[in-house]
């Protein structure tokens, strides 16, 4: 059992820590640079009580490592990342990288940290020793993507996952989201996905051989994919991924229900069906769920600041202004998780009616 | 009854008539028939010229849609952006200076507040930035920006200012912007803004006898000149990266000259020659007096303009080009690059001009009262949308967003609707007429606008490429040939 502390914390990362594999970790601490807001903020976490703090110092020494998570908003990492892994290093603290993979930042963090002191959370699945051949996958796969870049919005993709299992189905989530590998049986997407000396051919092969595989090892009744990245760009000076890892993963696996997340924008209503046509296309294949989520994307501002910059609205404004149905939801509100996953469990139920051999 | 007639405005260049599509913000090519038809729709046509127009329309063009509904698509995003979404806050930490410029603002020239002794007390400054802080969680990167009168009379406030915010903002990406007669900088002020990356905007306006007949010291009757060009040389000499990188010029024209002797100096002398210049003229929002504009300066800015035209073309060494210019340019550039796509105007929508009152910027008063930048006339009750104690005043927030309802029958049939610049700045001065004030700028800012849209067409006539931000294949024919005519 490793005591850590969580750093640098927002709210992106608030919902994972409830679920940490609590027989491997116990959060002592949790840090936030001040003018993110959470500073001085008690967080209940499982039955644990703690106060959010601005630096290291108020911590003090009752920790064994540092566990680094991504965040909403990028931080300079010479100024940010470095002194802190510094300090590990005199203070022989473990170190538990779980920040989106950058190689160039990893071999930093390498050149800071030992061997033994450095975990990082990767998928480590066996790969099928399978060469040059895709399989089937007979299991129902649920696909979640984002339509654009930079919402960060991965706990649905865990609360459709936990609601499933509450209902007695054995599923495994892959999550798009790093930080969820520290959360007991949940995989994150392997790394060979971004690799830059895999073909897109090798990357292909080698995710369906990967789901196949945590079929047959894990027997599944369902798969949940978070996918990486984005369907479409907003704009020509603001780039996500352009597709590309929905397009390898929807080239190696058919999804059986797919839940789009979009950002809330005005005449949602009337707009949302054409704009789905158009994910329908990137994606070839149906989408059966749109997620609304309750932020706005001003792209204006994004494009002048060269990141996507969305803006948070409550969620009633969502409900105020969308009506939703069998294709619309809002999953930041917990009854509408568990209207999804009829949803998702009526459409998958006709696969036992026809029994192929 | 419904207004059929296409929402459209015909111009021409010496290359070309054109058609300027409201609805899809296209600037379309017509043949000479096709235009003469469309301003005199009445007119007796044949039959090609019936075609082409049928054609158009059949490509979704000559829509006579016109807004109906005055609302500022942020608008209902509005609320909760003033609550998280503040990127840039401006202090107002002195309204005293120690230059009484002419034609500044503050003189007394116009209708506005004049110089004062007031100044932000550290308690006012930590609420300002505490009210930033608040109200920036959904913001990564932050401006805070310093302003006066002479805001280096505060130097010490600025820096409690600075120690305040970067301790609790941190995290945040902070960036500081000052703008400044620099006749105060001192050695421990230039270390100060090298170490903290200061944007500084030092005013300048020409060659000593230009600069000196306006910008002069307010307890001496002597130009401020020679200090500020010292000042500059000191910043260069400390560190010519920050020089080059952190340190702009302003420079406010005076109309009545040339445009010429001012760009030749700065074209011409190593400290400027390299700077980013941003030049305006003497406002004349609000102003008592109006300004005269020489016709020799408009000649030779329009030289100058053209010259920039060349260059860009590449038929002019760069050196040539007028460095006051560049932003003119850039104008342009944005123009045609932040066209949107669409079929048609939404129903629902606002015409150009207004920023997003609050969250775009917003300026702090030594006293704590809120308005959206530091141009508005400050002693304007419309202008004010909240003070740091009471918070934003939404409903006066949302009037300015959505300024055009004061004008709206007018402006939903401008054909400049979409490329309008004006806001409360050019129609508030707390006196008559809001409306008829806001019209008053009317004519100049179409004219303008037609002006920026001919300029745009002839260079993507002759080759050039805005994206790209050079000339497309070789247009070497059409420009010894057309040009010539230009």
């Amino acid at each position: 059992m490793y005591n850590i502390v969580i750093y640098p914390y927002d709210e992106t990362i608030k919902n994972t820590l409830s679920h940490i594999n609590d027989d491997i970790f116990k959060i002592v601490g949790i840090v936030s640079p001040k003018g993110w807001g959470y500073y001085g903020r008690l967080l209940e976490i499982r039955e644990e009580k703690i106060i959010v703090k601005a630096n290291f110092s108020e911590i003090g020494e009752e920790f064994d490592g540092i566990c680094f998570v991504n965040s909403r908003f990028q931080l300079n990492f010479e100024n940010y990342f470095l002194p802190i892994l510094m300090e590990c290093r005199k203070r022989n603290k473990e170190v538990f990288w779980c920040r989106e993979y950058d190689e160039k930042e990893l071999n930093i963090v390498k050149s800071y940290i030992s061997d033994e002191k450095l975990h990082s959370i990767i998928s480590d699945k066996p790969m099928l020793d399978a060469g040059q051949m895709v399989y089937d996958i007979g299991t129902p796969v649920v696909f979640i993507v984002d339509i654009f870049a930079g919402l960060n919005v991965y706990d649905f993709q865990f609360y459709i996952y936990e609601e499933l299992k509450k209902r007695g189905y054995a599923t495994k989530l892959i999550s798009s989201r790093k930080e969820m590998g520290l959360v007991e049986s949940i995989d994150t997407i392997p790394e060979f996905l971004f690799s830059n000396y895999c073909s897109i051919k090798e990357k292909i092969i080698k995710i369906n051989q990967y789901i196949k595989m945590l079929e047959v090892i894990e027997n599944p009744d369902l798969i949940v994919m978070g996918i990486p990245g984005n369907l479409f760009e907003v704009s020509k000076k603001l780039m996500g991924d352009f597709g590309s890892s929905a397009y390898l993963i929807t080239r190696s696996i058919c999804p059986d229900y797919v839940i789009c997340n979009i950002p809330y924008f005005a005449d949602f209503e009337n707009k949302y069906e054409y704009l789905g046509g158009f994910v329908e296309k990137r994606l070839e294949t149906r989408v059966d769920a749109y997620n609304v989520v309750a932020k706005y994307m001003d792209v204006l501002a994004s494009e002048g600041r060269r990141e996507f910059d969305y803006l948070s609205l409550p969620m009633e404004f969502v409900e105020e202004r969308i009506k939703m149905n069998e294709k619309v939801y809002c999953l930041q509100k917990r009854s509408e998780i568990s209207r999804i996953v009829n949803d998702i469990i009526f459409k998958l139920e006709s696969y036992a009616e026809i029994e192929l051999m | 009854m419904k207004n059929d007639t296409p929402f459209i405005h015909l111009f021409k260049t010496p290359l070309g008539y054109y058609l300027y599509d409201i609805n899809t913000e296209k600037v379309l090519k017509v043949d000479h028939m096709v235009y003469e038809y469309l301003e005199n729709p009445g007119k007796n046509v044949d039959e090609d010229t019936i075609q082409k127009i049928a054609q158009m329309k059949k490509e979704g063009y000559l829509k006579p849609d016109r807004v109906k509904v005055t609302e500022h698509p942020y608008t209902e995003f509005f609320p909760y952006a003033l609550q998280s979404k503040i990127g840039n806050m401006v202090l107002q930490v002195t309204q005293n200076c120690n230059l009484r410029c002419e034609y500044c603002i503050y003189s007394g020239n116009y209708k506005t507040r004049g110089h004062s002794h007031k100044r932000m007390s550290f308690e006012t400054a930590k609420k300002a930035i505490d009210f930033f802080i608040d109200h920036s969680r959904e913001q990564n990167e932050l401006f805070l920006g310093f302003y006066g009168g002479e805001p280096l009379l505060e130097f010490e406030l600025i820096k409690k200012c600075v120690d305040y915010i970067e301790n609790i903002g941190d995290g945040k990406r902070i960036k500081y912007v000052i703008t400044t007669n620099a006749t105060l900088l001192t050695d421990e002020i230039i270390d100060y803004f090298v170490e903290h990356q200061f944007m500084i905007t030092v005013s300048v306006d020409g060659p000593r006898e230009i600069h000196n007949r306006s910008r002069i010291f307010a307890n001496k009757n002597e130009g401020s000149y020679d200090v500020m060009i010292d000042n500059i040389k000191k910043i260069k000499k400390k560190s010519l990266y920050y020089y080059k990188e952190y340190v702009r010029f302003n420079t406010v024209m005076l109309t009545e000259d040339g445009f010429s002797c001012v760009d030749d100096y700065f074209r011409g002398d190593e400290l400027f020659s390299d700077s980013f210049f941003s030049m305006s003229t003497v406002s004349t929002s609000y102003a008592k007096k109006e300004g005269k504009v020489s016709e020799r300066f408009i000649q030779e800015q329009q030289y100058e303009l053209f010259k920039t035209f060349l260059a860009k073309m590449g038929r002019l060494d760069k050196k040539h080009v007028s460095i006051l210019l560049n932003r003119s340019f850039d104008h342009l550039r944005k123009m045609e690059m932040t066209k949107v796509d669409r079929d048609k105007l939404p129903d629902k929508w606002h015409r150009g001009g207004p920023c997003i009152p609050g969250v775009t910027r917003v300026f702090v008063t030594v006293e704590g009262n809120l308005l959206p930048c530091e141009k508005v006339c400050e002693i304007s009750d419309i202008a004010k949308i909240g003070s740091l104690d009471k918070g934003f005043d939404l409903a006066k927030a949302d009037q300015m967003l959505n300024v055009e309802r004061f004008t709206e029958d007018i402006c939903q049939n401008c054909w400049a609707y979409t490329g309008c610049s004006s806001c409360i700045r050019y129609c508030d001065n707390n006196e008559g007429n809001i409306c008829q004030n806001m019209l008053k700028g009317c004519e100049q800012i179409k004219s303008a606008l037609e002006n920026s849209q001919k300029d745009c067409v002839v260079l993507k006539e002759l080759g050039y490429d805005f994206e790209l931000d050079t000339v497309i294949g070789n247009p070497e024919n059409i420009f010894s040939e057309e040009l010539l005519n230009v």
